[in-house]
């Protein structure tokens, strides 16, 4: 039976290339610190050991964030969390004291606008691309978009008032 | 609102370095199927520690407690949704039970813990190796990991997650979990220097081809042929028992290392060799190819490291690895069938 081993070195790159960018969408997504790590890790273990042949750099990000996207709605069904929006674990972590707000008024929004919000406007995947990672239609994605950005409007609203 | 305010504030989340070298760490112990596990698991380490006897676990019935202290100790929140399974099956005197399992959709949770009843051959480094086996009316793929250990009644617990391919729900089907074995007393040696003279090793060796049964490059490709070093006597005083040093010379593609390891079915011995630069930064090889020779109790498996470069490129390198034993395998017949219900 043939073996696999991750070439050598694979870690490495796989969490330089794509630690900061799944931690955030996991952070985002799930409010917690201790589950986005979870999420990450459990991402970046099944990729080292499932991952198929990639046609592209752009390719295995969008599989890395499907994944991971797949993998925070688990956790958050597992957990039987309520939506939970961890304030601090993400708008604590901001480097600009201007960009809280933005942050606070994001993650006051249900779990399922934060995500598509910031696949779109933080990673610049349009509807159709966002569609197949997180399992919907693309103008499912469309109306969540619409009416995300609509509430992030007013939160932001609040928040800077 | 500002769309290249949300933009910066979110891109300007950074994983924290603690996080990022708990998570390198945890990913270099994985390895796919002959998975090496260590104790040292950063996140379960807290959690591995309560379990000890320091926390004076009561002395409990054998049979049922030590899994469930444990299950609620590795995660008291998955605890409150999993079923209870209780099903159980012994041999050699060491008690395998599936605890709970819980379901969602075309993922399952299934607890199952091993414990010996005499002696200490589960340990806080067992690993279920590629030994187990899942029997279910679906194709479907599977994750375990060692969850948590409790030394006072030698009780390991493992969860697997089991995925379906076709994606439909597990609830209500049954499956059947089996083990043949696992491995134990496993030790972990890092960064040990191989005393070698890179320079001085010998040039245009000979190389034969050889049959790869594994391999590992930057492509993932493997490639038609693979010529590795005639395989030598071994290097007396390797620095690691359980490995030898069988060849180590200049080929026309790179600097080639070689490793020997008995018994490997027994023992899934396993190394990672590298090069250290002036400042101890690590070079990893370009190719590791898997090939074995011999038969039975006469098997031997190699492991051969080529490295680009020339006795002039690589004259400030020093040889070095990180090599993971076992030193115990108990091998059996276990198997449990149970259905899977809850959660969702």
């Amino acid at each position: 039976m043939e073996q696999f081993t991750p070439p050598p070195g694979e870690a490495e790159r796989v969490v330089e290339q794509y630690g900061d960018m799944l931690y955030r969408l996991c952070l985002v997504a799930l409010g917690s610190r201790a589950d986005a790590e979870d999420a990450v890790q459990d991402t970046l273990l099944r990729y080292l050991q499932k991952a198929p042949a990639f046609a592209s750099r752009e390719h295995e990000k969008a599989w890395l964030i499907r994944v991971a996207a797949n993998r925070c709605r688990d956790l958050r069904r597992f957990r039987l969390r309520h939506p939970h929006t961890g304030l601090e674990e993400v708008a604590g972590r901001c480097a600009e004291p201007g960009d809280r707000a933005v942050l606070e008024a994001l993650m006051s929004l249900p779990e399922k606008f934060r995500v598509v919000l910031l696949l779109h406007y933080v990673e610049g995947y349009s509807t159709g691309q966002i569609a197949p990672m997180i399992g919907r239609t693309p103008s499912a994605v469309k109306m969540r978009l619409q009416k995300g950005r609509k509430l992030l409007e007013q939160a932001y609203g609040r928040e800077e008032g | 609102m500002d769309e290249e305010r949300l933009n910066r504030a979110v891109r300007g989340i950074r994983m924290p370095e603690d996080a990022r070298q708990r998570l390198l760490h945890r990913l270099k112990e994985e390895r796919p199927r002959r998975a090496v596990r260590l104790p040292k698991r950063p996140a379960l380490a807290a959690v591995a520690a309560c379990l000890a006897l320091a926390l004076g676990l009561p002395a409990l019935a054998a049979n049922v407690e030590p899994a469930y202290t444990l299950l609620y100790r590795a995660s008291p929140a998955a605890a409150q949704y999993l079923q209870p399974v209780r099903e159980s099956d012994e041999d050699s005197d060491i008690r395998m039970e599936v605890v709970s399992a819980a379901v969602q959709g075309d993922t399952a949770e299934v607890w199952v813990a091993l414990q010996d009843r005499t002696g200490s051959r589960v340990d806080e480094t067992t690993d279920l190796f590629d030994s187990y086996s899942i029997r279910s009316p679906a194709d479907q793929s599977a994750h375990c990991e060692l969850a948590g250990y409790d030394e006072a009644t030698g009780t390991a617990l493992f969860r697997l997650r089991i995925t379906r391919a076709d994606g439909k729900s597990w609830q209500g089907e049954k499956v059947t979990f089996s083990l043949k074995g696992f491995l134990s007393r496993r030790a972990a040696y890092e960064q040990v220097e191989i005393p070698l003279d890179l320079a001085r090793l010998p040039q245009n060796a000979e190389t034969r081809p050889v049959t790869l049964t594994g391999h590992g490059s930057p492509s993932g490709n493997a490639p038609d042929a693979f010529d590795a070093l005639v395989p030598g006597e071994g290097q007396k005083d390797f620095p690691v028992e359980g490995f030898s040093l069988t060849g180590a010379a200049w080929a026309a593609d790179g600097l080639h290392i070689q490793l020997a390891v008995k018994n490997r079915q027994q023992n899934d011995n396993n190394a990672e060799v590298y090069l250290l630069g002036p400042e101890s930064e690590k070079t990893f090889c370009d190719f590791l190819g898997y090939f074995r020779a011999g038969e039975g109790e006469n098997r031997v498996d190699y492991m051969e490291y080529v490295f680009s470069g020339t006795p002039q490129t690589l004259a400030d390198c020093r040889l070095a690895g990180d090599f993971y034993t076992a030193g115990l395998l108990t091998e059996g017949n276990w198997k449990v069938t149970f259905r899977l219900e809850g959660g969702e």
